[in-house]
Parts: structure tokens; sequence; C-alpha cells
């Protein structure tokens, strides 16, 4: 589904990405986790294609065609969804009629007519509803003066309304209380299917005790340096990142 | 003579056409005055970048153009139909309609109007009506009189003289439009509109002015308007002339104690478009809010020059225009505040907020306080951006398309002074005129 090939990305001459390759199957749930300043964030601006992130190096092919070639909005035509580590606040634009404009997008791409608007508020208080998120969020402006949790919550039903095949989670999890924490995921995990691939960063283990990962890859120094199941993210929890930096200077030292 | 002046024979010959035109009932009393200000004209001249007021606008192509009056022809009404279809729609109100600067009585209010509104043109000046209006056509601008004040006075034509009774309430807004698409270069178009808002009455009145067409006109309307004690008034100015064309709106306001004045002004561009508003709080507690949006495109200019006189104690006064600029155009904004000192407990307030959405597109903001009084509040606030890149991505990561997402996004910042000011269908007809207004002409080639 998603195949992440020597890809090197910079950001103002600064080099990020080091010839990162990652390769997620549909159906899967993988996780990338690694230290402050490994390129998690990068990475998944990259792929959504955010401007300011040159490529250097590389290529992603998704679903056999090339990512990297195609507009934000068309990655998101192709079912490509990011949700973001920080949701943008957009005073004066409604969040309901914001959710319905994406939604139609994507509809239209696909040669679908417009959601009439009783079906769209039945389908958005169905997921609201799912993730306890207050319905007068949708009368406000898109995140204006939601807290920490609601933004999150927010992205999350977005990417339930849109339906995406593959989704990337942007430290999800981060600014959540541990019952914000169990709604997000039993959302994602709602949307997880033999059709879909879920890419998941972040920080810590905690999320994936309830967003269960097939695979889990450190990124270090902008490269997938290790990979494993769940049990690598405990033992990360555990020990830290320290004894992987090891394992790599070792290796690096026995190459030379 | 104004040495402006470089056209002054084809000025001439156009106002002894236009004198010779005048068969209204208003002719006999109006001719000396409009001989007497084409001559003030005459030494005034066009108002030149020179002068301060006026370093932003720049009129001075009227001084070598061959100005013609639009003459009184009956004007051919299929012609208009569209135009005042569109205008009207989405918004019940009384009608005042002018074609070409010619009253429409077909699609004018006639016998239908409330009790308690009167409305007179041109055509039913009487010799009462016109002692009250002499003094109001004579009168002195208070802070700075230019030529294009004679100019109307001069060619005054559509005039329309509107007169709400004491404690009256009018259930619909009145809305007068005036329609242009002339086929023929350089018209001058000068409608005079005078209110009188009696004590206690309340009443909103929308103004409209739309054009079509390729050929470059000129209108240059003045207006003034009485408040009276206790009455309010809501007015909604609506400047959607076609490309080329030129507007200056002479906007003079006097209100009494207690009263209220709201101006929403909305400008959808113009090759040139000028409004200066004078509003006078001549009474105690009186309270005024001026606001406006402009969205400009292609090499329009807007300048929206405001003066707010504080006379009296506790008066109150709110400013609030947002312009969204793009391509070559520019926008203006001066919000003059003079405080007398007699003018205690004061409280004004002003924001102009700017969205560039092009790197040619200009934007100048000119707060400029004068305060005699010692305990006053008086606040004013002014920002230059640009679109918020991480929004625009944001939508677009939706799905959004760049070009609505674009739409959305500035449709957002213009409307938050229609969300503040207006209600109902007053907010939704202006806000149908913004978006459409966003939808056409604000495409890729705009950042």
């Amino acid at each position: 589904m998603l195949e992440i090939k020597n890809l090197s990305a910079e950001v103002a001459g600064h080099q990020i990405l080091n010839s990162l390759s990652l390769n997620v199957p549909a159906g899967e749930v993988h996780a990338i986790m690694g230290p402050n300043g490994s390129g998690k964030s990068t990475l998944a601006h990259v792929l959504s294609g955010r401007d300011g992130y040159e490529v250097t190096g590389g290529d992603v092919k998704y679903r056999g065609q090339s990512l990297l070639e195609l507009e934000p909005e068309e990655r998101a035509h192709e079912g490509v969804f990011l949700a973001f580590q920080y949701p943008v606040e957009i005073p004066g634009v409604n969040n309901a009629y914001f959710l319905r404009s994406a939604l139609n997008a994507a509809r239209k791409h696909r040669g679908e007519d417009e959601i009439d608007a009783f079906d769209f508020l039945e389908l958005i208080k169905s997921k609201m509803s799912m993730l306890e998120m207050d319905k007068v969020l949708l009368d406000r402006a898109v995140n204006e003066g939601f807290s920490g949790g609601e933004k999150k919550r927010n992205e999350i039903l977005q990417m339930l309304v849109l339906e995406p095949t593959c989704a990337i989670l942007d430290e999800t999890d981060s600014g959540l209380d541990i019952d914000a924490l169990r709604i997000v995921a039993s959302g994602v995990n709602a949307l997880r299917s033999p059709e879909r691939s879920i890419l998941v960063v972040t920080h810590y283990q905690r999320l994936l005790d309830y967003i269960v990962p097939d695979k889990v890859h450190v990124l270090m120094d902008g490269k997938i340096v290790t990979s494993g199941d769940k049990d690598l993210a405990l033992k990360l929890e555990d020990q830290g990142y320290g004894w992987i930096e090891k394992e790599v200077n070792q290796e690096i030292r026995a190459e030379a | 003579m104004n040495p402006s002046i470089e056209n002054i024979s084809e000025l001439e010959n156009a106002h002894a056409a236009f004198l010779a035109t005048q068969e209204t009932p208003l002719k006999p009393w109006a001719e000396k005055l409009q001989q007497t200000a084409f001559d003030e004209f005459k030494t005034q001249g066009f108002p030149s970048t020179k002068e301060d007021n006026w370093r932003y606008t720049n009129l001075k192509h009227w001084a070598q153009e061959s100005l013609a009056f639009a003459g009184e022809a009956k004007p051919d009404l299929a012609k208009y139909q569209e135009l005042f279809d569109a205008t009207r729609a989405g918004l019940d109100a009384y009608h005042l309609v002018f074609a070409n600067g010619v009253l429409v009585h077909e699609w004018s209010e006639g016998q239908g109007l409330p009790q308690g509104l009167h409305l007179h043109s041109a055509a039913d000046v009487d010799e009462g009506l016109w002692k009250k209006l002499q003094p109001v056509l004579e009168k002195d601008w208070r802070l700075g009189a230019h030529g294009l004040q004679s100019l109307n006075k001069a060619f005054m034509q559509q005039l329309v003289v509107i007169e709400v009774d004491a404690d009256i309430s009018i259930d619909k807004p009145l809305h007068i439009m005036h329609l242009v698409s002339t086929e023929e270069k350089n018209r001058i178009l000068s409608p005079r509109l005078v209110v009188w808002q009696r004590r206690g009455a309340k009443m909103t009145l929308v103004e409209s002015y739309v054009g079509r067409g390729e050929e470059r006109y000129f209108t240059n309307s003045m207006t003034d308007i009485f408040v009276a004690e206790s009455a309010s008034l809501k007015h909604l100015k609506i400047q959607a002339e076609a490309n080329k064309a030129n507007h200056y709106g002479g906007l003079n306001i006097e209100q009494g104690a207690a009263s209220r004045y709201e101006l929403f002004s909305l400008a959808t561009g113009a090759e040139v478009l000028r409004n200066d508003v004078q509003c006078v709080l001549a009474g105690e507690e009186s309270y005024c809010s001026l606001d406006g949006i402009s969205v400009l495109s292609g090499s329009e200019h807007v300048d929206n020059f405001t003066q707010i006189e504080h006379q009296q104690e506790n008066t109150v006064s709110r400013e609030f225009y947002k312009n969204v600029v793009g391509g070559k155009a520019s926008a203006s904004f001066s919000g003059k505040v003079y405080v007398h000192p007699e003018a205690q407990k004061t409280d004004a307030a002003q924001t102009n907020k700017n969205l560039l959405t092009s790197k040619q597109a200009r934007a100048n903001t000119r707060p400029q306080l004068e305060i005699y009084a010692d305990d006053v509040k008086c606040a004013h606030g002014a920002t230059v951006g640009q679109l918020d890149a991480n929004a625009l991505f944001y939508l677009r990561s939706r799905g959004i398309t760049d070009k609505e997402a674009r739409r959305m996004l500035l449709l957002a910042f213009a409307n938050e002074v229609a969300d503040r000011a207006l209600s109902g269908t007053l907010h939704d007809y202006v806000q149908s005129i913004v978006n459409d207004r966003l939808e056409h002409g604000f495409g890729a080639e705009e950042s």
C-alpha cells in the first residue's frame, strides 16, 4: 500500500530524512517511534505534501503511483489522511461546513453526488457520539477555542468521515488524558480493515496499548534503525533509546 | 479657474446641456444654486493627491476626460431587468430604482409605502420641501469641502428626499438602487440623497450602486443624513460598480442625543472608489458604527476616508473595516476621530484589517486621533497580512482544492465584519455578494 524507498528530505537546508525505507502493506498498522528530532513529524509532513520540505532523494509509492508528485488535495482524494500533531484553528470557517466540504470533495472525486444536508448530519452525529464529542463543536469555527483533546478528537472525526485508505497519525496521543486516549484509539481501531493501512507516529508506548500495531519501527537520525513487533515498543518504554544508539554505533564500527 | 481642469469647455457644454434638460418642479429654485456650484467647482477643480486627505486616491484623469452628462431619456428597461432582479433578490424591501440616472416608476414604490415614510424625488419638490432642503444643499461640510461636492450640486440629478416621521418604525428596508449599464463613455451621474430620521424613528436604508459594461463612468454621489434624538438608522451601502467605474460617495451624518447610526459599506471593486464619511455626534449618548468590507482585484482601488466628530459627552463610535486585496489593487483606510473638549467620556474604537493575496497588492492605513478632552477612551488598531499558509494547507490536506480553500479563508476573513454588524436577511444578502465576488476573479493568479 505505502512503500517508502530511500527517502531523503531537507528542511531549510538541513537534512532531516536520510534514505528512509519503510513498507506498510494493506491491512496493517505500523508504529513509528523515535526520540525528539529524529524526523518523525517531517516524515508525516512529507507524506501529506506540506510546503517547505524538499525531497532530495528516493520515492514514495502509494498503491503503485508516486505520491510525491501529487498536490495535498490530490493525496487526500487518493485516500491519504494526516491527523495533525497541531490541528490548525481556522476562525470564521464553520466546522460542520468544513467537514461537509471535505467529504463532498472526496465524493466528487469518486464521481458521486454531494451528500445532502440531512444525511450528513446523521452521519456526523453518529461519528461524534462514538468519539464522545459535544455536538456544539459542529457549530463553532474549525478548532477555534477547542481544548487540546477536542482538537485531537476533531482530527479523528475527520478521519472517520473521510474514511481514508492510508491514515497517518502524527502524535495524536500528545496532550490527551487517559480517557481521551482510549476514545481516540477506539476511533482509530474502528477504521482498521484489510483494505487500509495505518501509520502511527508516537513518542510513547502508551497509545500502542490501545492501537496494537503489527510492526514497530524506530526512527533515528532520519532513518529506520530497527524494527520489531509490539514488544519492541515495550522494550523502548522500559529502556529508552540509548541501547539502540549503542547497537547502531557498534554496527557502524563493525562495518568500518 | 482651477488649473487642474483642462477640459473646461467640454464641461461647460455638459453643464449647459444638463441645465437645459431640467424640466422638474425643482428647476426654478435649484437653477441658481446649480450655476453657483458649477462656478465654485471651476475654482476648486478635482481633488489633488497633493492634498493630504487625497494622498491615496487619484482622480486627476477626469481633468482631461470629456465628462458627459447622462441624459434624461427613459432607459430601455429590458436592458436593466437582469440587474434589477439580481439586486433585489434575497431582500424583501420597498424599492426606489434609477436606471442610468432616471427614476424607473415601474419598479419603484408608488402608493405602497407604509405610513410615516415620505419619499420625494425632483419631480415632486414643492416650496415647503424646498425650504427645508435648501439649507442642507447649501450647508458647508464641517471637516473640509472640495470640488466633488460642488460638482454633485452642479449636476444634481437623482434627488431623493426621505423623511421618517417621529416614533415610526419602518417594517422593511427601503432599497434605493442605482443601476448603470452605459455604452457611452465618461458619463457623470450625480445622485443626491437627503434623509431625515425624525425623533424616535427607526429604519433600515439600503443603497445599491450596481454597474455593468466596459465603459468608464463617474458616479459622484452625495448623501446627508440627520438622525434626530432617540432615532436610529441602519444604512447599508453596496457598491458593486462596473470594473471601470469611478465612484465618489460623500456621506454626511449628524446625530442627535441618544441616536444610533450604523453604516455597513460593501465595495466589490471599481477602478477608483472613494468614500468620504463624516459623522458628527452632536447629541449626548449618541452612537455610531462605521463598518466596511472591500474585495478588490485587478487594478481596483478603494479609499475609505472616515471622520468622526465627538461633540458631546458619553458619545460612542465604532469602526471596523476589512479589505481583501489581490492583483495590483490597492485599499486605503483613514480613520480620523476628533474629540471636542466638551465630549468627556467619549468611547471611540477603530480597527482596520487588510489581507493581501498578491505581491503587488497594497494597503494603506491611517488612524488619526485628535483628542481635546481628558476623560476619554480611544483605541485603534490596524493589521496588514496574508493568507494563513497553515490554514490553507490544513484545508487542502482534507481534499479541498486550493481555489476553494482560498475562497473559504477569504470569505471567513471578510465575513467577520458582516457577522458582527448584521443579522438575518441583511447578513445573508451581503454574504452572498461577497461570496459571489470571491468566486469570480479571485483565482490562482492572485497568489
